[in-house]
């Protein structure tokens, strides 16, 4: 494989990530309701759980958790 | 056996979201008049999450086979990107490739990428395969239970797919731990989110092919010349 293609593969799946997440997150809308940025909520949620416990599935739990929650319209 | 263990712990989070994201398109197939069998055969075949919540629509509308074949492409010629992460580990195992290729989805590569970082090549040859046979075993578990249940279903799991979103937060944050993945990630959310402004919700395919051609002009530069090692 020719060496920029095989750069391109190495660099490929942070950036493939970062366009998923962007796909995740697409519907989120600034409209000043909070079901408009419960992605982006929870998405913080990911980050200072997985920061704090350093597990996958705990802060993976909890940031799903706290999504459902958040687009329940229990509140 | 182990290496069942480990895939079945790596494919948690795929569970969660394939079961219940194929009940919910068994539940459209249902409705829109389709059978359990019909689930179980464009679950085995086609294996490609949206294209088959498009397909249903496609189809109920009549639409031509070129549309479909066109739709079909256009949705998931991303995937043809992250053949390039693997490509030299996938030729030391040739015999499985037609079955990599078919069962390749963005949820596995994010997990295959995961465990890259950790894993020797021999390893990682016999559990991705794993991890593949499982999550295709979900989706199409997920799909005809969605027929026959249908809207019997008393519990109410909006967002449960979430956990894919964090699982993807998750496996970038631990990218961005090593420096040479931190330009193409800034690069990826750019172009995606150009995309998204300029395409619709269909921008995959044009957010690779920008990200792709941004991350070759910074190699070419040379500031991305430590990516080589």
């Amino acid at each position: 494989m020719p060496g920029w293609l095989d750069r391109l593969g190495k660099s490929l799946p942070s950036a493939v990530m970062a366009c998923l997440i962007v796909y995740c997150l697409q519907d989120t809308r600034f409209d000043g309701t909070l079901s408009g940025i419960s992605g982006l909520i929870a998405a913080g949620v990911t980050m200072i759980t997985y920061w704090l416990s350093k597990s996958m599935f705990i802060s993976m739990l909890t940031a799903t958790a706290a999504y459902m929650f958040l687009v329940s319209g229990l509140i | 056996m182990n290496e069942w263990k480990r895939a079945l712990s790596l494919s948690f989070p795929i569970f969660l979201s394939y079961i219940f994201l194929g009940i919910a398109y068994g539940i459209l197939l249902q409705e829109a008049g389709f059978h359990w069998y019909h689930a179980l055969f464009a679950s085995i075949l086609l294996y490609t999450g949206a294209f088959q919540f498009m397909l249903t629509t496609l189809l109920a509308a009549k639409a031509s086979l070129l549309t479909i074949a066109v739709s079909a492409l256009l949705l998931n010629s991303r995937q043809s990107f992250y053949a390039l992460t693997f490509v030299d580990l996938f030729k030391k195992d040739k015999k499985k490739l037609p079955f990599l290729i078919h069962t390749v989805t963005d949820e596995t590569y994010a997990v295959d990428c995961m465990l890259k970082e950790e894993e020797e090549d021999e390893t990682l040859l016999r559990i991705i395969p794993k991890v593949a046979l499982l999550s295709w075993g979900y989706w199409i578990t997920g799909s005809i239970l969605g027929v026959i249940l249908g809207n019997i279903l008393p519990f109410e799991m909006n967002g449960i797919d979430y956990c894919m979103t964090a699982l993807f937060i998750i496996i970038l944050l631990g990218q961005l731990k090593k420096k040479e993945n931190r330009i193409p990630a800034i690069i990826g959310f750019i172009c995606a989110i150009t995309c998204r402004l300029v395409f619709g919700s269909n921008f995959m395919l044009p957010a690779l092919l920008s990200t792709s051609v941004l991350i070759i002009l910074w190699n070419v530069k040379g500031t991305g010349k430590e990516v080589e090692a």
